[in-house]
């Protein structure tokens, strides 16, 4: 008896040392390890994917009981709108669009600045086969731009609001330690000693994730042979800039992304050494480069030209619409020096996206070839999915990150994500090449989209989910 | 224990469940046992038991959409085996009671209830539904039978025992197997037989009941059946979904005229 006594006094002093865990069934785990704070749900990386997670999750009227912890390597962030844009940009589709309107984040943004793409012009620099989308094929902005830091200054401004999650800056974390049964839990330990448990642990930490890596899941990945440069870029004078252009040049893609009357944003995907090459370049040069990507006139092949010009014609006599009517980017005079910057490309894939207790969101889960400006929205597509699984789970009277919910939104991405990241590997791979047939085909094929507006509308929903 | 786990009577409990020993914290997150149906079968019975409870007017409008939306209501789920419906329940914060005839039963949900503190607002207790009716009269908002009208024999006497536990317009909210080819077929020859996730021999096709004969004990008891709204299996994935077809099983709500 007196053994007993001592033994529950024990637990008690244990116990005593974890009052700030909530849960009693926590308090069960933490007597047992040392000294450990514990949160429902915690979300590493306090990227844009991260905070917004933690913003919706945290708005979430069903989930409003729990507790949520967001740890972020970097330092909190202090944007403030400069007249230079930054260059770092997002292309945000209508479901983005969506989500952070529903947040509260979106009036920040329109407070400040962001630009809506009506038009979206690409065309293929080797056959000048064009593809456009535009106001007639979809009523709604095809996309908004805006900067990234923006967006994240945005949603810190409404997380600050929420009292029901904690952030955390400039941590390190040392090891993620997953359960091996369903009723363990996950616990984070940080260099600095401080432990950390949770019921589920959400990984938003990019596409180097320490998370996935702890998980030990496939990640399917391959570098592209490719590196883009970002930068400012100005026009000779003010147009109406609402229009994404987008041309396929052998060497990669390059795009012009609207930011104001007089701005856009460049996206110029090319080999290494090209890229390279182009960094070392003084401003006019690179202004010089730029203009060239954007008009250089290929020395066409004639058969190419020949039958382009004879399928248009046949598209004609079918009193389809033809894409004759190209029409040309504004020219560019200007580079901000200071915005020029480069990074590498790559595909990668999480095989699981999920394991007990632990979820992989973003990034974290699949990168893609920015060719198609859906990287980031695949993965806001990912936290509204999420959102809208715990919410119903919770509501339901399940626990949190049942292992059933997190299988749906595994099967639910996935069947997304997949098809989206084939797509767009495909597409930079056919235009990858100036192998005649291949482009030939290609040039049918964007001929062909084009003239069928069913077909441009399966593409650009598919892109707006 | 059976993916279908109530029973009235004691010769309906399964094995494992009948031990409570095996019973293990790692139940609180068991999903890939038996029990799947029954926890998945959450998703579809408790949004039905909510939105019921709505449409009642017996939720305070303010509290829809969160995770204390039953706050206020009081509500007896009959015969709650193990209580997986039971603690969902209580998770949105009503005031929920869960009873069994069978003492293994409620001792299982009791310490399962343990684990989680939080559930302060869940009692359970060993009776019958008869039995308990006599000392709670008009006591709840809502009362739940879910997949417990299949096992029972005796169904009026136990439909009249579960109303009389009703407050007035309060909600009595079934779900059950229809009489039906297709609910033979489903239940007792897939489910059973070929499948045998429900365990064999204890769901018998001459106890399941139509919804138009539960209507008519119903209305001679004072109730008025509102919605009756067919529940569709998928037994490979083991997951459930609405449907337009009441002939497999179905959930039914019925409300006690004053």
């Amino acid at each position: 008896m007196a053994k007993y006594a001592m033994f529950t006094l024990q637990n008690y002093l244990k116990l005593k040392q974890c009052t700030k865990c909530n849960s009693n069934l926590v308090r069960y785990y933490c007597s047992a390890s040392k000294q450990s704070e514990h949160y429902d749900i915690v979300i590493s990386g306090g990227g844009m994917i991260g905070s917004t997670l933690a913003c919706t999750l945290g708005k979430n009227t069903k989930l409003s009981n729990k507790r949520i912890l967001l740890l972020e390597s970097g330092k909190p962030i202090k944007w403030t709108a400069k007249e230079k844009y930054s260059n770092r940009v997002s292309a945000l589709n209508q479901n983005t669009y969506n989500l952070l309107s529903q947040i509260g984040a979106w009036k920040h943004i329109s407070a400040v600045r962001s630009a809506p793409v009506q038009d979206m012009q690409v065309w293929d620099a080797i056959s000048d086969a064009v593809i456009t989308f535009n106001r007639d094929t979809s009523s709604k902005v095809v996309a908004h731009i805006v900067e990234n830091g923006l967006l994240l200054d945005a949603i810190a401004k409404e997380l600050s609001q929420l009292t029901n999650v904690h952030i955390r800056n400039e941590v390190k974390i040392n090891k993620y330690s997953f359960p091996q049964t369903s009723a363990q839990e996950v616990t984070i330990e940080l260099e600095n000693g401080e432990v950390f448990t949770c019921n589920l642990l959400l990984g938003c930490d990019g596409f180097n994730s320490q998370v996935r890596q702890s998980m030990g899941v496939t990640f399917v990945s391959w570098k592209y042979d490719q590196k883009a440069i970002v930068a400012t870029l100005k026009f000779s004078e003010p147009v109406k800039n609402v229009t994404a252009w987008q041309r396929f040049l052998p060497t990669g893609p390059i795009a012009l992304l609207p930011l104001s009357e007089n701005y856009s944003s460049l996206v110029w995907c090319t080999s290494p050494d090209l890229a390279d090459y182009t960094l070392k370049l003084n401003e006019e040069q690179f202004v010089n480069e730029v203009n060239e990507a954007l008009w250089k006139v290929y020395t066409s092949n004639s058969i190419i030209e020949e039958s382009t010009k004879t399928f248009n014609k046949f598209l004609e006599w079918f009193q389809l619409p033809t894409s004759n009517r190209q029409q040309l980017p504004p020219k560019i005079v200007e580079v901000d020096k200071e915005s020029i910057a480069s990074f590498p490309l790559g595909f990668g894939h999480a095989t699981r996206y999920i394991a007990e207790g632990v979820v992989l969101v973003g990034d974290a889960a699949h990168r893609v070839h920015p060719l198609a400006g859906q990287g980031v929205n695949l993965g806001f597509g990912d936290v509204a999915t999420l959102n809208e699984l715990l919410g119903e789970a919770a509501y339901s009277g399940r626990e949190l990150g049942h292992i059933s919910d997190l299988r749906e939104y595994e099967t639910r991405r996935q069947r997304h994500n997949v098809p989206t990241m084939i797509a767009i590997d495909g597409l930079h791979k056919l235009y990858n090449t100036d192998f005649l047939p291949v482009v030939l085909l290609r040039s049918f094929g964007l001929q062909f989209t084009n003239a069928i507006n069913p077909l441009k509308m399966a593409f650009i929903d598919h892109a707006g989910k | 224990m059976s993916a279908i786990p109530h029973s009235n009577s004691i010769e309906n409990h399964n094995e494992e469940e009948r031990d409570p020993t095996k019973q293990k914290l790692e139940e609180r997150r068991d999903v890939d046992g038996r029990r799947i149906l029954l926890h998945n079968l959450n998703s579809l019975r408790v949004p039905f038991i909510v939105s019921s409870l709505i449409t009642t007017h017996k939720v305070k409008t303010t509290l829809i959409n969160t995770t204390k939306v039953l706050e206020g209501t009081v509500i007896l789920d009959v015969s709650c085996g193990a209580g997986i419906l039971t603690e969902s329940l209580a998770k949105l914060g009503g005031r929920v009671h869960g009873i069994d005839p069978s003492n293994d039963f409620i001792s299982t949900a009791k310490r399962r209830a343990q684990l989680d503190k939080s559930l302060s607002n869940l009692e359970y207790f060993t009776s019958t539904v008869h039995d308990y009716a006599k000392k709670n009269l008009e006591s709840y908002d809502a009362v739940i039978a879910s997949d417990i009208l299949e096992c029972v024999a005796e169904k009026e006497s136990f439909l009249e025992a579960c109303i009389r536990c009703l407050k007035p317009e309060g909600s009595l909210i079934i779900t059950t197997f229809s009489k039906t080819w297709m609910s033979w077929m489903q239940n007792v020859i897939i489910g059973q037989v070929i499948l045998n996730i429900i365990p064999r021999g204890t769901r018998k096709w001459e106890k399941f009941i139509k919804p138009e004969e539960i209507q008519e004990i119903l209305n001679k008891h004072n109730c008025r059946t509102v919605e009756i709204r067919g529940i569709n299996l998928n037994w490979m994935k083991k997951k459930w979904s609405w449907t337009l077809n009441n002939n497999h099983i179905y959930a039914l709500h019925a409300i006690k005229n004053r």
